[in-house]
């Protein structure tokens, strides 16, 4: 396969204008129309510098831009490849309909200091640009704590003591496995001496196996934290006093997915799947998101609180990720990098539709929500449908995802995490389904019986999208921007080991 | 004039200051102008100084063309250039800031012009001290820097004096330490002059004479820039002192000190190539870490915001000797950077802790309940310092870690990598509690939103507008200094000599 480089800005700007964004909004603090404005425009505009660089992609190009130079023989580094591609496209295209929702949302619930919510939300979006595009170890690195500072705002907008306790919580897990994940880069620069991310890796053969398992353990801290694995789960239940919006992000889009994102970096373009192996890395780590995937769901179904268990979901969910790129077959691969799609478009929905009946309800407790399916059919269809999604019930986005997982699985026959796939499946279905059975043929709580119809525009329309989206990818998983066929180039590159 | 930029730098600041009074007296009105165009001329030409170095390399300049060993010189080179620009630059923003400040202060100064007469003497000093090619002149300067820091910092008033005092004492004898020991070192070799130094010593670095001198010396710099266990004199300096001179204090002249050992470790007693010098900094590196430590757990114990300033410089200064330390050119380059990078979030901090003082009537951290919304620009300028403080991408403060950690791991010093690590942790918990208070948690009823006594009424503009633009300069610079620390690197700090003396 040639390599085609091809010089450009776009990957810059592509971070950039969010930034841009920020200090736009924070200039209209006191015009919340204009404020809005700001956030969709930005957000249309970076959709088009994204989707803009997608056709040369997907003929197997890559876009490199080195705007400067952040330390000797280290520069700002942003390459643009398919698997870069796949988590830009993602987050850029959810991050409008994220914009949308909170809007709705935000004003339903009259929340304060929004000004400060929406400038953090587009920070986010840059770091999450820049780790999308990182080209070297030390950009991904930057833009990685950039996320977890734009995050922290976030997790504590309800400025009461639960939620600063959380944020405290996430700041502790965040900044002290992001600085275990440094040293682990300064020991690849100077191991390797360079960084680089390249297909298939480059630290084969640069250090003595047990120096390179320890690499790899310091590199993993920084995303495994984020990606929320267990046993270093902790802040992300406890993230969820922050309002729903802001969890969608951090489920969906940016902060658990950037963590996943940058796991499949370091195997895939750090270390090598067959490194991992040799190094004795992969089975460890297989098995890990093995017992991450059935603890997290066995929690998921005790917790009463609709978004508490999407939380447990979400991490059990993202290490069907971590597992794929583990197995580090081609399926495997393909599966990993499509569920990183797949999930953020059902994750998202779930999130939207628990936000929207919030802004009704003021309560998650799912035991009050029985009933409310017949008044709102559209939130709760929309929520089934996705619920099944996560289960991999077939005709949706997740049962493609799965099912490459599932082969990948027998591929490298390892058929005991098959099981545990199928497994998962069985228990998502058992935590999420009892919910949408209740809304539509259980009683009606009497304290709920004010509430007459469906959430407001703004938040009914991003989650019918995403949903809508859920089961077009479902039957063409091609569709909207070539997420398959992404996916399929990059499990190639990996494995060939060029771009 | 070009050709006698070198001199020109100190011989500013040191009229400037001379001829302040006189300013004063006749024409009143034109004293800050007159200061402040002086202290601005004096940056520029630090600025053609540096880029002499950068484009043409070292320039070692003869007083009235006396040649070493009989007369005096001064050396230009990639780290005394930037101690100049970082001097230069932290004397001109606080001059712009310290008006405005002791205008509004309740304590009110009474001699203002003795202030800035004190403040540009220990300008002059630090710049001294940087470009002295030979080590009385360097002492000279010292001393210079110093009396003038101890007159600035007793003008606090209140519990500054007494202070100031222990300051003059542990300074005094730090002086006298200093003093024995070049005074050792000229009848070992019958020279004062570094570069002939650096020639004449190898062969005598094993004479007990030689061992003591370095001993000295190292006592004598290691209190002046408050190397653990040395530090005593610190805190309370830094707590009572009027605000502008402890934003000098804290940041240029403090980082002249290490700077100076710097000079004498690699430039006179041969670095890491004599064994003796590489046992030496072999201590420096596990003083700096100590430092480094016991700063930051005694900044987290703090109460008030100034103290934990103080406790914070500690930490943050021995950064400069662990990356002298370690002796790679990637350890230099942070510590080269680590001097621009601290200068301008320290001062930004004091700065701020100005205005709290001035706005908010309290530096406690407590009290600093929803001070984002009375003070929005401070709060923000306080954001990114705390960051470039935790070193946080991508302010300065993260490229400073980078290049440190980069070069104790290329160095073999696994455990300075962990205490890097460590110190950036414990920097987040301060700062964060910090940031907390400001921008997250609520004020109490009857807190200190509802005072408006004093001069600046808690409604109204935030602060004047000089001291913002001082503060707001500097916030510009941390993150220009961090997004342009590669260039940085590539064209200024990797000309920063280790005349062989480099770990191996």
């Amino acid at each position: 396969m040639t390599m085609d480089v091809f010089m450009g800005t776009r990957p810059l700007w592509a971070v950039l204008v969010s930034i841009l964004a920020a200090l736009l909004i924070l200039a209209s603090r006191n015009k919340p129309n204009l404020r809005e404005f700001w956030t969709i425009a930005a957000a249309l505009v970076k959709i088009g510098i994204v989707y803009s660089m997608l056709p040369a992609i997907l003929r197997g190009e890559t876009l490199s831009c080195r705007p400067l130079v952040l330390s000797p023989g280290i520069e700002l580094f942003f390459r643009v490849d398919a698997a870069g591609m796949l988590f830009a496209a993602l987050a850029s295209a959810l991050w409008l309909l994220t914009a949308i929702f909170s809007i709705g949302y935000m004003r339903s619930l009259h929340e304060e200091n929004q000004t400060g919510y929406y400038a953090s939300f587009a920070l986010c979006l840059s770091a999450t640009m820049g780790i999308a595009f990182a080209g070297n170890l030390l950009t991904f690195f930057i833009f990685f704590e950039m996320l977890t500072l734009a995050t922290y705002p976030l997790v504590v907008h309800e400025r009461n003591e639960e939620a600063l306790k959380a944020g405290r919580q996430y700041l502790t897990y965040t900044l002290i496995s992001g600085q275990l994940t440094l040293i682990g880069i300064v020991l690849v620069y100077l191991t390797a001496g360079q960084g680089d991310f390249m297909p298939g890796g480059f630290m084969s053969g640069m250090a003595d196996a047990p120096v390179l398992a320890l690499i790899f353990l310091l590199l993993l801290a920084g995303p495994a934290v984020k990606a929320g694995m267990m046993p270093f789960h902790g802040w992300l239940p406890a993230a969820m006093v922050a309002p729903t919006p802001v969890s969608a992000l951090l489920h969906a889009v940016a902060v658990v997915k950037a963590g996943c994102f940058g796991i499949l970096r370091i195997i895939g373009y750090v270390f090598d799947p067959k490194l991992l192996l040799e190094i004795g890395a992969a089975k460890p780590l297989a098995l890990l998101s093995g017992i991450t995937i059935v603890t997290a769901s066995l929690i998921a179904m005790t917790r009463p609180n609709l978004k508490q268990r999407l939380a447990y979901s979400t991490i059990g969910q993202l290490s069907y990720i971590v597992l794929g790129a583990a197995l580090g077959t081609s399926s495997a691969l393909i599966g990993s990098l499509y569920h990183l799609f797949a999930h953020g478009i059902m994750k998202i929905t779930l999130f939207f539709t628990a936000g929207a009946i919030y802004t009704k309800t003021h309560d998650l407790d799912i035991r009050r929500l029985s009933g409310l399916g017949r008044t709102m059919p559209l939130t709760f269809c929309a929520y089934t449908f996705c619920a099944l999604g996560i289960a991999g019930m077939p005709l949706a986005a997740g049962f493609i995802s799965k099912w490459n997982l599932l082969l990948g699985a027998s591929e490298s026959g390892q058929w005991g995490y098959a099981v545990i796939l199928i497994i998962s499946g069985l228990l998502a279905c058992s935590y999420l389904l009892p919910v949408a059975y209740s809304a539509f043929r259980g009683e009606r709580d009497p304290e709920m019986s004010h509430i007459d119809g469906e959430p407001n525009r703004w938040t009914l329309l991003p989650l019918l999208i995403t949903s809508i989206a859920a089961l077009i990818l479902g039957i063409y998983p091609d569709a909207f921007g070539h997420f398959y066929s992404l996916a399929r180039i990059a499990a190639d590159n990996i494995l060939t080991g060029t771009y | 004039m070009m050709a006698h930029i070198p001199v020109m730098l100190v011989l500013i600041p040191l009229l400037t200051a001379l001829a302040l009074p006189a300013v004063n007296w006749m024409m009143p009105r034109l004293t800050q102008i007159f200061l402040k165009s002086a202290l601005l001329f004096n940056l520029a030409l630090a600025v053609l100084a540096m880029r002499h170095v950068v484009t043409e390399g070292p320039w070692h300049y003869w007083l009235g063309n006396w040649a070493p060993p009989y007369g005096i010189e001064f050396v230009v080179d990639a780290m005394s250039g930037t101690v100049v620009l970082v001097a230069a630059t932290m004397a001109y923003v606080i001059a712009l800031y310290a008006r405005s400040f002791f205008r509004l202060d309740e304590a009110g100064l009474q001699a203002r012009t003795l202030f800035y007469v004190l403040f540009t003497l220990m300008a002059t000093g630090v710049i001294g001290v940087a470009l002295a090619g030979d080590i009385f002149t360097l002492y000279v300067f010292i001393e210079i820097a110093s009396i003038s820091a101890y007159g600035v910092v007793a003008m606090g008033g209140g519990r500054a004096a007494f202070a100031a005092f222990r300051y003059l004492i542990l300074g005094t004898v730090a002086a006298t330490f200093y003093l024995l020991g070049i005074g050792l070192i000229f009848a070992m070799t019958g020279t004062l002059n570094m570069a002939q130094l650096s020639e004449l010593l190898p062969p005598l670095m094993g004479s007990p004479a030689i061992l003591a001198s370095l001993c000295f010396l190292m006592l004598g710099l290691g209190t002046k820039t408050a190397l653990v266990p040395l530090h005593a004199w610190l805190p309370d300096a830094h707590t009572y002192g009027p605000t502008p001179a402890i934003a000098f204090l804290a940041t240029a002249l403090l980082k002249v000190f290490s700077y100076a050992i710097y000079r004498f470790m690699y430039q006179v007693f041969g670095g890491h190539a004599q064994p003796v010098t590489a046992m030496a900094l072999q201590i420096l590196g596990w003083l700096a870490a100590a430092g480094i430590l016991y700063g930051s757990v005694m900044a987290i114990a703090q109460k008030d915001f100034r103290r934990m300033l103080a406790y914070s410089t500690i930490a943050q200064i021995s950064y400069i000797p662990l990356g002298i330390a370690i002796g790679t050119p990637a350890a230099l380059a942070g510590a080269a950077l680590q001097v621009i990078s601290h200068s301008m979030t320290k001062g930004c901090l004091f700065m701020i802790k100005g205005g709290m003082h001035l706005k908010l009537h309290t530096t406690d951290i407590g009290a600093l309940r929803g001070m984002s919304a009375i003070m929005p620009l401070s709060s923000f300028a306080l954001a990114i310092s705390a960051f470039s403080m935790i070193g946080l991408p991508p302010t300065s403060g993260f490229f400073v870690k980078w290049q440190l950690v980069r070069g104790a791991s290329e160095a073999g010093f696994g455990w300075m990598v962990g205490v890097l690590v460590l110190s950036g942790l414990l920097n987040a918990v301060y700062f964060f509690r910090i940031l907390e208070n400001v921008y997250i948690r609520k004020p109490e009823q009857g807190g200190h939103a509802a005072e408006s006594h004093g001069n600046l009424p808690a409604a109204g503009p935030e602060l004047p507008l000089p001291m913002l633009a001082a503060m707001l300069i500097l916030v510009v610079g941390i993150l220009a200094a961090g997004i342009g620390s590669g260039w940085l690197t590539e064209n200024v700090f990797s000309l920063i000599d280790l005349a062989g003396g480099g770990i191996q």
